[in-house]
């Protein structure tokens, strides 16, 4: 996980750049070092060469001098032998050659006169750089032919052209200086009569090669290979001058194949040696230890590595922060705000304004925000519709039971829970005619708004039809030819349908494809009707429809359903079934409609465990209770037929005159309960006494309903008064003080004090818009 | 509910009740003795077949109690267990002559 987020991403990407950074950086420094290498190399070779080149130049022109030299030697000897004339012409010839110090035309014993042993021809450059004749040399006393000089260089020139050079030596007579004499043969017939001689001062290339320093510890060599001669060396371990004509192998260091060797080690150094050949067979050799000719290099590379690596880790930081400002912040932003648009929160508005692409990116966030704010508000006002819709269809379902509190012959009660907002569900029930009453439950196939809509038209009809006077049959197939005609959506509706005689219990049904009802017809409780189904209503117009029929006697009771109540899920997929519908409603089978209905929906409901319902469900129970003697005085005793359920319900409008009426129910439960004298007695007067508050006091110049519920168990009775007059709490009111006399005595109150030390336990609660008083007598039934 | 009355005497009138004294009864109760009650000097009520007295019966008997308290005297007799009790629990016992 850590990996996958932007941040790490990031990272890991100017991590990457930094390394990808360094292998470039340590490549481009490997590489710069090996050219700066060849470079430098290549440099201080160029370098070296330009001074032996320079030096070279020296060479030749010392030689061309001398060759000039002899020439001019020869032409003296052949043409008229004049000194002065030939004096003329050498100061000439020198004033060509500036870099020669001095140098003559020397002859052999007596070629130039017989008498005259010795014969030369001399000239020199003064202090003032001027080139002047001087004839000293010519005596006996300085006897060139002796001389080192002319000695190593007269045997040499065996051709004309050859240009000989002598040893270095210091020159005593004359200027004292160091120097070497180049010499060229002077002929005479093919026969070498004598030499000419340039003299070159080499004090002036040793200084300056010993400024040859291209790094401070470098050292230089100058010497005569072909004489085996060092002339000038800078060697730190050796004094300089102790050198000067001892044999090249002298310096440890030296060897011929110098030129071949890239490097030695000398005194624990490696030395680069430069070797350069000069054209008179001299040798300039400069040696550069190698630790300080790449000293500078590598200082260069260190440093231009050291600050491209700063500016590439300067370039990865700010690539991290720019990035983490730019992408990883955004997103933080984005993800934070989107959270919050999640948990609800539709008005939050994101706010960026750069990067460019996260700005889009919010500005689609937002958009999607009040996208979804819009949805939202257009859901809200749809559901509040079909809220409304929902209203609308429960109010078009009878909702207000009671239903009939004038009809006793029956009792019945009814509910819907639509699946959705609005249900294709329904129930109704009416008196068709004065005797007639007509329940019945329907479920139109789909849910929802086009399923509700079907229902209520479908509802409307069958009232209509229903009341129009047809016999069972017609109505039926009446009522699914309409449906037929009007049903262009392909809808079907599966339908329970009972009437009852409420005089005589005679019951008419027809079941059109719906679930089988539950029937209860004696004491064993409850069993499925089992009757054939006919076809459901509104697939053929002109289908056939079959009645059934049977008599109700008091107590019989029926309980039609539609399929969300067998086919309520829990979560482990399992149906509620028709058998466990068998087990519950048998649970309830000495228990009034309301409670049955209410209790089989509470079971389903705890059933389902929380999963929602995925149909509507409803259920109607219908319970009859017997035909009722409509005449009056004492023979109201025997308006009732009950049976021995374990609860009784009594329902009507309190007046005065209805109180036989409530009488005549009491002695019915007394009689089928067979409960003692004692409780009898007890009972009776705490009815009296709130039967006659309800509809003294309850509702003032109007008449309302009075509900009266017995429950009994194997020790107590329980009793429950129920009005929706004014709201009034009769145990609030202070007890009446019975032991005043009679004369000062307030005679009210006196009713619910009887009550209240009549029964054993009272309570009094407020709900629904009703005063529900509930008392306990115990009591052995 | 039947009721009937007899003056016996001079002074004394006799009512014997079947039945509930209740919500039915009462008024009628009442208003048929205290139309016979002048010059009656003792009220004698005979409670032997009432079976039961509500709340408002009670009154009636306050009310006879209140106007015989002024004339002569008043007393019950023959009274049942149950209504017996309702006179207890209501502390009528305590001024009307039971027996």
């Amino acid at each position: 996980m850590l990996f996958n987020t932007v941040k790490s991403k990031i990272i890991l990407i100017s991590a990457l750049m930094l390394v990808i950074l360094s292998v470039l950086l340590t490549s481009f420094a490997y590489i710069y070092m090996q050219s700066g290498k060849t470079l430098l190399l290549t440099g201080f070779s160029y370098h070296i060469s330009n001074f032996a080149e320079e030096i070279n130049k020296d060479i030749i022109s010392i030689e061309n001098n001398a060759k000039d030299l002899a020439l001019q030697g020869e032409m003296f000897n052949h043409i008229d032998k004049n000194k002065n004339m030939a004096l003329f012409t050498t100061v000439n010839i020198f004033n060509n050659y500036p870099n020669s110090l001095g140098g003559g035309i020397w002859f052999e014993p007596n070629i130039i006169d017989p008498v005259k042993r010795l014969y030369c021809i001399y000239v020199y450059r003064n202090k003032n750089n001027e080139v002047v004749p001087d004839e000293q040399f010519e005596t006996e006393e300085y006897d060139y032919l002796n001389k080192n000089w002319y000695k190593e260089i007269f045997p040499y020139v065996s051709k004309e052209d050859n240009v000989e050079w002598s040893r270095p030596y210091y020159e005593k007579e004359g200027s004292n200086t160091l120097m070497v004499t180049a010499g060229a043969g002077i002929y005479d017939n093919g026969k070498l009569i004598g030499i000419s001689t340039v003299d070159w001062e080499i004090s002036s290339i040793i200084r300056s090669i010993s400024k040859m320093k291209p790094t401070e510890n470098s050292f230089a060599l100058f010497g005569d290979k072909t004489h085996n001669t060092i002339i000038a060396s800078t060697d730190p371990y050796f004094e300089n001058s102790s050198l000067l004509g001892k044999p090249l192998s002298t310096l440890p260091w030296y060897n011929e194949n110098l030129k071949q060797i890239t490097y030695f080690t000398y005194h624990g150094k490696k030395y680069i040696p430069y070797v350069k050949n000069l054209d008179n067979g001299m040798l300039l050799i400069i040696c550069i230890p190698k630790q300080e000719l790449f000293r500078v290099l590598i200082q260069h590379v260190v440093i231009v590595f050291a600050l491209f690596m700063l500016a590439g880790i300067f370039i990865s930081i700010l690539l991290y922060t720019g990035l983490k400002k730019y992408i990883d912040k955004p997103i933080e932003k984005l993800t934070e705000l989107a959270h919050e648009i999640g948990e609800g929160n539709l008005n939050t508005e994101i706010k960026i304004e750069k990067p460019l692409e996260f700005a889009q990116l919010a500005r689609t966030f937002n958009i999607m925000a009040h996208d979804i704010r819009n949805i939202t508000k257009e859901r809200q006002s749809i559901e509040s519709e079909l809220s409304l819709a929902k209203d609308i269809q429960a109010s078009s379902l009878p909702n207000v039971f009671p239903p009939f509190p004038d009809r006793r012959e029956f009792d019945i009660y009814a509910g819907m829970e639509p699946a959705k907002e609005v249900g294709g569900d329904f129930y109704d029930f009416y008196f068709i005619d004065d005797k007639n009453f007509m329940f019945l439950i329907a479920d139109v196939s789909g849910k929802g708004v086009p399923a509700a809509l079907f229902m209520m038209t479908t509802k409307t009809l069958i009232n209509y039809i229903a009341q129009s006077g047809l016999s069972p049959k017609e109505m039926i197939e009446t009522i699914n030819r309409k449906i037929c005609e009007n049903n262009k959506q392909g809808f079907f509706i599966t339908m329970f349908v009972g009437i009852v005689n409420a005089e005589t219990g005679e019951f008419t049904f027809i079941n059109c494809g719906h679930n089988p009802p539950l029937i209860k017809h004696d004491d064993s409780g409850y069993k499925y009707l089992d009757v054939e189904p006919n076809i459901v209503l509104g697939a053929f117009g002109d289908a056939d429809f079959t009645v059934a029929e049977g008599t109700l006697v008091p107590g019989d009771t029926i309980c039609v359903y539609t399929d969300g109540i067998t086919e309520a899920i829990n979560i482990s997929g399992e149906q509620f079934g028709e058998d466990r519908l068998f087990e519950t409603i048998n649970i309830f089978k000495d228990y009034d409609v309301k409670t049955t209905q209410l209790g089989i929906k509470a079971k389903v409901k705890e059933f389902a465990q929380g999963v929602a319902q995925s149909d509507d469900m409803t259920m109607l129970v219908f319970k009859y209770n017997g035909a009722v003697k409509n005449n009056n005085g004492d023979s109201s005793e025997e308006m009732y037929q009950l049976g021995n359920e374990k609860i009784q319900l009594y329902k009507n409008i309190a007046t005065k005159e209805n109180y036989k009426d409530f009488s005549s129910w009491l002695n019915k439960v007394i009689e089928v309960w067979s409960l003692s004298n004692d409780t009898t007695d007890r009972l009776r007067l705490v009815s009296e006494e709130l039967y006659t508050n309800i509809f003294s006091y309850a509702y003032p110049e109007k008449e309302g309903l009075v509900e009266v519920g017995l429950m009994r168990e194997a020790n107590a009775l329980t009793c429950v008064f129920r009005d929706w007059g004014i709201p009034y709490n009769p145990l609030e009111r202070p007890d009446p003080d019975v032991t005043l006399p009679p004369e000062t005595r307030d005679i009210g109150g006196l009713g619910i004090y009887i009550v209240k030390n009549t029964v054993d336990e009272i309570s009094y609660e407020y709900r629904e818009g009703s005063n529900i008083l509930k008392m306990t007598i115990f009591c052995n039934i | 509910m039947e009721i009937s009355l007899k003056k016996i005497n001079d002074g004394s009138l006799y009512v014997k009740a079947s039945g509930k004294l209740d919500i039915d009864t009462s008024a009628e109760y009442g208003m048929k003795i205290k139309d016979e009650l002048d010059d009656i000097k003792e009220l004698i009520l005979d409670f032997g077949d009432i079976t039961y007295v509500a709340s408002i019966g009670l009154r009636v008997l306050l009310e006879l109690y209140q106007q015989m308290s002024k004339q002569g005297s008043i007393k019950l007799i023959n009274v049942q267990g149950p209504v017996l009790n309702v006179l207890k629990m209501t502390g009528f016992n305590k001024f009307l002559s039971i027996s």
